[in-house]
């Protein structure tokens, strides 16, 4: 098995992480469950930053965003270069997301939430595999 | 007079009834705790913990939506600190010790906005008092009321009071005897509960 396609599927292992992380504070958040004060976690996800757009959170828009990683993952496993470009682009994108919750964290809200963290913990590791695979992996990968 | 006597029965029964509920005069409500008129139909209890985030996030909000009925509506803001944060208690007697320097309102608004600075404070006393003189107030009587039963009296009774609502986390917002659900928490639930409040009083 090629480098390429083992990073590709540990890719969507770790993505399946941040899936279930940000779908578990999807639910709740839908439920309500962090209007009222429950610690850091609340004021983090009870926060207007975390209400997202038109109704959906912005774990919801994670979970999206970790649904359309691991389908690309899998792509790329599969061998499509289509499928390894996309992840890439959407790695990149939800770290750079991340670094941006995690400074509302520090320097607005004041308060950590565990579970943002763990999704930014998710989201830091996919962009070393993609630094990783585009590093290590691109001989490989043009000679195939 | 006799075609008013049943009019005059109902008030009484009204306000006898309704005060304990809804903390109408009687209640041990004080003015400086109130935004509102005292005769307003519909009261909004705010049963806040100081040093809690989402207290501070609510507390506006329902402040503004309140601004929006004018004279219909009054708020007051219970306390209901929880054993959880170590400090709200004494952040709580800060409030009612502004209060007494008819200051009541500015403080909690300041607590809110410097509740990550004293909340995490090893010691917030200093920094609670640096900013009662920041708003001008006499802080040797401030130092005094927050030490004082009277100010301890007060938010045990709030504390008693949100037991008998049925509050028992925050922020809860009791409009009228109904307490907020979560579903309903947010500015159009406020709304329609005020508006739904005002519906029935004015039965």
């Amino acid at each position: 098995m090629r480098w390429s396609r083992r990073i590709a599927i540990i890719a969507a292992f770790v993505a399946c992480i941040g899936l279930a992380d940000s779908g578990y504070l999807t639910i709740k958040h839908l439920q309500g469950a962090y209007i009222r004060c429950g610690g850091d976690c609340s004021a983090v996800l009870g926060s207007r930053y975390a209400e997202g757009i038109a109704g959906v959170p912005l774990a919801g828009f994670g979970a999206m965003a970790y649904c359309i990683a691991i389908i690309s993952a899998i792509l790329a496993a599969c061998g499509f270069a289509a499928g390894r470009r996309i992840f890439t682009v959407i790695a990149i994108t939800m770290a750079l997301a991340s670094v941006w919750l995690i400074y509302l964290q520090a320097f607005v809200i004041h308060a950590f939430c565990k579970y943002c963290l763990a999704s930014a913990a998710v989201c830091f590791t996919l962009v070393v595999l993609v630094i990783i695979d585009r590093t290590f992996c691109r001989s490989s990968s043009t000679e195939s | 007079m006799l075609l008013n006597t049943p009019r005059i029965v109902f008030a009484f029964f009204v306000v006898a009834l309704g005060a304990p509920a809804f903390g109408a005069p009687g209640d041990k409500v004080r003015s400086a705790n109130t935004l509102g008129s005292a005769d307003a139909p519909v009261t909004i209890e705010f049963f806040s913990d100081l040093q809690c985030p989402q207290c501070a996030r609510y507390e506006p909000m329902v402040q503004a939506i309140r601004g929006e009925f004018g004279d219909k509506v009054r708020m007051i803001l219970r306390h209901c600190p929880l054993k959880e944060h170590e400090h709200a208690y004494l952040a709580s007697c800060a409030a009612e010790a502004a209060a007494n320097q008819g200051k009541f309102w500015d403080m909690v608004a300041r607590l809110y906005k410097t509740q990550w600075i004293w909340g995490k404070a090893p010691a917030p006393r200093a920094i609670l008092i640096e900013q009662a003189k920041q708003m001008g107030m006499d802080t040797d009587q401030f130092e005094k009321d927050m030490d004082g039963s009277q100010v301890q009296n007060r938010i045990e009774a709030d504390e008693d009071h949100a037991q008998s609502v049925g509050v028992k986390t925050v922020p809860a917002v009791v409009i009228n005897g109904y307490n907020v659900p979560n579903s309903q928490f947010n500015e159009d639930g406020f709304r329609a509960a005020i508006k739904a409040a005002l519906a029935k009083a004015n039965q």
